[in-house]
């Protein structure tokens, strides 16, 4: 009976920190679920607005590159798809 | 023996009606299934060119918003006193070559619109690959000239 009475004062002490054990243990894996959800992707080939907003000589270089890779991509898929 | 040559005629005539039924069945499904087939294929090629259509338009668009930030460029070179007047002509050429692609793009659309897709497969690809080799030959232009256009506004930054 007191053996009893001591395995319950002990649960009662481990309480607390199980209980915050716990409360770690679940924040982890909301945060590990969280870093898991794939992220937004800001450029696609269907989104008209790849292109910079800036007018500077070099964003247009690089935006006329874009525009040829996707000329290409392009021709290349329709190829595929007539075939 | 009335009744046995009655019921001798009605097996024969059976016998021989049946195999018929069978193969006019069998006929019927046939075509029923090639039917279905068939409008599977035209849907499948309809979805194609609707892509086609759909994606060259995009790109379109976006050789519009490129030429627009081109003419931004070319207002901000003048307000320093720059000679923009080769850059005019450039973007100029640019907006025609743009509106060639519109057009292109328009008839190609017409084009697949009318398309008789019961025709022989042969013909449709031909006249499929008409209209894709139009708009990319326009494609093709509208970059040359938009890249000579970025090549000029370069040089009068410097």
């Amino acid at each position: 009976m007191a053996r009893r009475s001591t395995q319950k004062s002990e649960f009662n002490i481990l309480l607390p920190s199980l209980a915050l054990s716990a409360l770690v243990f679940l924040l982890a894996i909301a945060v590990a679920t969280g870093v898991r959800q794939p992220q937004q992707v800001v450029v696609s080939a269907d989104n008209d607005t790849y292109l910079s907003e800036s007018d500077d000589i070099e964003s247009l270089e690089n935006d006329l590159l874009l525009l040829e890779s996707d000329n290409l991509l392009e021709e290349q898929t329709i190829l595929q798809n007539i075939q | 023996m009335n009744k046995l040559a009655v019921l001798l005629s009605i097996v024969s005539l059976l016998a021989f009606t049946s195999p018929v039924l069978a193969q006019s069945q069998r006929g019927v499904a046939a075509r029923q299934a090639q039917a279905d087939n068939n409008t599977n294929r035209n849907q499948r090629i309809s979805e194609v060119l609707d892509r086609i259509i759909d994606k060259a338009t995009t790109r379109y668009q976006r050789y519009e918003e490129f030429i627009g930030k081109l003419e931004s460029r070319r207002a901000r070179l003048a307000e320093t006193g720059v000679d923009v007047t080769e850059l005019d002509n450039s973007i100029r050429l640019s907006k025609s070559a743009l509106g060639n692609v519109r057009g292109t793009i328009n008839t190609a659309k017409e084009t697949f619109a009318n398309l008789d897709l019961s025709q022989n497969p042969g013909e449709i690809r031909r006249q499929v690959v008409a209209e894709i080799t139009n708009i990319r030959q326009a494609f093709r232009e509208l970059h040359r000239s938009v890249a000579n256009a970025v090549a000029i506004a370069s040089r009068l930054s410097n």
